[in-house]
């Protein structure tokens, strides 16, 4: 067996590539993963975006809620046109049997 | 120094960042280019691969000269190519290390003449005689589809591939993959430590050897009925691998600075 008369190499330190994809969605929603969570707390840029996560949550959250209260609105109107109707409609029962 | 310097009192919180190496794997004799025996049944002990080296002063034809045989080859360099080796790791199970080279090879002819060869740049097909860059044939290339044929071998959880790559039609570098399990590596690891953001690894190629032996005339088959003399010679190559995986830490300690 013969040597070569070259030097060693060495690649120096280099970020590892993770070729599988069950961590990525561990990474990219952090309600499932506490640790996660921590990591980017720790991280001022990643709790500023999950900080921005949680206020656009909230807003969707408040549009709900008014919805919510405006089909209830809606619905009480329809309830209350409802039993006009319906008031009438035995008053005229009424006067029937009246006559 | 004096008394007051060595005082308590004097000391100072420093923090040093280093790098803490979590394991290691040190893989010895590792045969990086090698050929699996012929009709794909793969035996204990990688065989080397077989160059069919084109003889000086032959050209392919009907009923070729000989021209003058192969009396030694010796390797020149072996080209890392940029961004190799690397590593990846392939869930929380596995390792893997991918490599990629070229070969620079002497030859010397019996005739007293030496010809540089660099593969897999020259390398074809048996068969396949096409251009005059061709300075070799090797069996790790399929004469019917011209393509890789990737050399592979499974032992005790490792797994190694030798294949060819490719880029613009044109074959660059053959590539080695190791992958072996991620408890190989002394201490172990904690698989916590895997989702670390700065996991980094680092490798370290060494002890580079080879082994060369001139075999016997070969009359390659060189295409469209022609057929070119060339010069079997058995090729294998060895080296150490040793990977590291480390994360950054910050140290905090408590002394004085020079």
């Amino acid at each position: 067996m013969k040597g070569l008369s070259c030097s060693d190499i060495n690649t120096g330190w280099k970020p590892v590539a993770h070729e599988d994809d069950r961590n990525a969605p561990m990474q990219e929603n952090p309600i499932q993963d506490p640790g996660s969570m921590e990591a980017k707390g720790r991280d001022p840029e990643n709790g500023f975006l999950a900080f921005q996560h949680v206020q656009e949550i909230l807003c969707m959250l408040r549009e709900i809620q008014n919805e919510i209260i405006s089909l209830k609105q809606f619905l009480m109107s329809m309830g209350n046109l409802d039993t006009v109707p319906n008031a009438m409609k035995k008053r005229k029962l009424r006067k029937r049997r009246l006559l | 120094m004096s008394d007051s310097a060595n005082s308590v009192y004097d000391w100072q919180q420093i923090e040093i960042f280093t790098r803490q190496i979590l394991g290691k794997k040190a893989f010895r004799d590792v045969c990086v280019f090698w050929q699996d025996a012929t009709g794909g049944v793969p035996d204990s002990s990688k065989r080397p691969v077989r160059l069919y080296i084109v003889n000086d002063g032959t050209c392919p034809g009907p009923s070729p000269s000989a021209g003058s045989s192969v009396k030694c080859v010796k390797l020149c360099k072996r080209a890392v190519m940029p961004d190799y080796p690397r590593n990846t790791i392939i869930g929380s199970k596995k390792s893997r290390i991918t490599h990629r080279f070229s070969l620079v090879l002497l030859v010397e002819y019996e005739n007293g003449e030496f010809k540089v060869i660099s593969l897999p740049r020259q390398l074809s097909a048996l068969g396949s005689f096409c251009g005059n860059s061709v300075m070799a044939f090797s069996e790790l290339i399929s004469p019917v589809t011209g393509s890789a044929v990737p050399q592979r071998r499974n032992a005790s959880e490792l797994s190694e591939k030798l294949t060819l790559v490719s880029e613009n039609n044109i074959l660059s570098a053959f590539e080695y993959v190791l992958t072996f399990p991620l408890d190989t590596f002394e201490p172990r690891i904690n698989p916590i430590d895997l989702e670390n953001p700065t996991l980094q690894s680092t490798i370290l190629l060494s002890n580079l050897r080879y082994e060369s032996d001139v075999a016997e005339p070969y009359l390659a088959p060189a295409g469209e009925g022609s057929f070119v003399w060339t010069t079997a010679v058995d090729f294998i190559l060895y080296e150490d691998i040793t990977i590291k995986l480390g994360i950054d830490q910050d140290i905090v300690v408590q002394g004085l600075t020079e």
